[in-house]
């Protein structure tokens, strides 16, 4: 038995996120909110992979991604696999695809870029979906792949 | 083609046909008269960091052309200071001018004026970011000078690393068939991703530190200024300044066509005593800067066509 089998909880309706990096995996949970989701969730970091050497993976009890969601999780863990789960089984395996431009979901990288200094959402055209490179909307600066400075969308609860 | 109403923010939004069409505006009304075509419009040239020449230029623009201009050069006496957002500003100055010319000192201010108002907005420079109708300007004089683009041997001297008007003349000259030489310090070389963009489009360019030797290729050479708080390092800039400043003796072997351009303010990377040579063009790229921008304000408003 593989160590996702064995430590990992089962859930009947909802959403995998599987094959995630390490590294993103707290970016997908800011992303989804689901630190302030009243959902069953269940996270692993370090399981055994064939696709990747050690893989992470996100179970979220109840909930459907919208493919707004899925562009976003796109952004940042593009190995990512998503399996929709009815009743106990995988009914449906999504691919993740970049979309050609979206907002307010990563800083740009230009210190003295306007979206860094007044309140504005920031917006970014995709330019190269395969070799991943952004450019701000606003001051055209080119942002790669290992520069993407995630933004906390929601306000903090008080 | 339609201008009409049309945001000027970047260089990289127009095609070439746009370009030469916006050229081909500005040299046919060069010697005609405009007064009074645009005597019931008003231009609101709003300065968020000082520029005079830019702000000369473009009030002169709509002087000739009859229209009225309003606006600001001191950010300190606006309500900026008092914390307005830059799109309540437009929100407010929309109501009172037909068109909009913006100055800021951060990059992408103008795209955010522009999504802020449905008046056509014109980016006279957003940080170090767009300057395009510099741009236009620089385009219009090499082909002025030298009665065309393509084929032309295109030399550019000083800060590439910074110059935001070296990235967007390069840019705009990647859509005809010219050969670039990018000379500048180690330090202050152009960057990597626009020397990627022109490699796409099949530009011949050569990189180097060194001027003398391409001297004798060149027609046209785009001199900008070193700023000393470029260096990290004084010394670095002390053993750099002076191998860039232009002289008579340096351009010994130049073309006699040769022309210097400069986007001004000149301290003194060209030495004076060229000044009154035939290679000095960046006088007269500073007149074409108010007949360009009044092809631009006088295509936007719908005048000419």
């Amino acid at each position: 038995m593989n160590n996702e089998r064995k430590h990992i909880g089962f859930i009947e309706q909802g959403t995998v996120i599987d094959h995630i990096h390490n590294e993103s995996i707290f970016k997908i949970i800011r992303i989804l909110k689901l630190d302030y989701s009243q959902a069953l969730v269940f996270v692993g970091f370090n399981l055994d992979s064939k696709r990747i050497s050690k893989k992470g993976l996100i179970k979220i009890e109840e909930i459907f991604l919208d493919d707004e969601t899925l562009s976003k999780i796109a952004l940042i863990a593009p190995d990512a696999t998503i399996n929709i789960i009815k009743d106990s089984k995988v009914t449906e395996k999504k691919k993740l695809i970049l979309p050609d431009s979206f907002q307010g979901l990563m800083k740009c990288t230009n210190y003295n870029c306007i979206t860094n200094k007044e309140n504005v959402h920031t917006k970014f055209l995709v330019q190269d979906k395969i070799n991943r490179i952004f450019q701000c909307y606003f001051c055209e600066t080119k942002i790669h792949d290992n520069e993407i400075e995630i933004i906390r969308e929601i306000k903090e609860k008080t | 083609m339609n201008f009409i109403n049309r945001d000027v923010i970047s260089i990289s939004d127009f095609s070439k046909e746009e370009i030469l069409f916006i050229l081909d505006t500005a040299e046919k009304i060069e010697n005609k008269g405009s007064f009074g075509l645009l005597n019931d419009k008003i231009l609101a040239v709003l300065f968020f960091e000082p520029s005079t020449r830019t702000r000369l230029s473009f009030e002169s623009a709509m002087h000739r052309l009859g229209g009225r201009v309003l606006g600001f050069s001191d950010y300190l006496s606006t309500s900026t200071k008092k914390g307005e957002s830059l799109h309540d500003t437009i929100k407010m100055v929309e109501n009172y001018a037909d068109i909009i010319v913006i100055r800021h000192f951060l990059d992408g201010a103008a795209r955010l004026a522009a999504d802020a108002t449905e008046k056509p907005i014109i980016n006279a420079g957003d940080g170090s970011n767009q300057h395009p109708t510099q741009t236009l300007l620089d385009l219009f004089t090499i082909r002025k000078l030298h009665g065309k683009i393509d084929t032309l041997h295109i030399g550019f001297v000083g800060d590439l690393k910074y110059g935001r008007t070296v990235h967007s003349l390069a840019a705009a000259l990647s859509h005809f068939n010219v050969q670039l030489y990018f000379i500048s310090p180690e330090t202050l070389k152009m960057p990597k991703h626009l020397l990627e963009e022109l490699s796409a489009k099949n530009i011949q360019y050569i990189v180097s530190d060194k001027i003398e030797e391409f001297i004798p290729k060149l027609d046209v050479l785009y001199a900008t200024r070193i700023q000393q708080e470029r260096f990290a390092d004084r010394n670095e800039y002390e053993k750099v300044k002076d191998s860039y400043i232009l002289t008579k003796k340096m351009l010994h072997d130049a073309k006699p066509t040769l022309k210097i351009l400069h986007p001004l303010p000149r301290v003194n990377e060209i030495s004076r005593e060229l000044d009154d040579t035939p290679y000095a063009a960046y006088f007269e790229q500073a007149k074409y800067g108010v007949v360009v921008r009044k092809a631009i304000i006088g295509l936007l408003a719908g005048v000419y066509k």
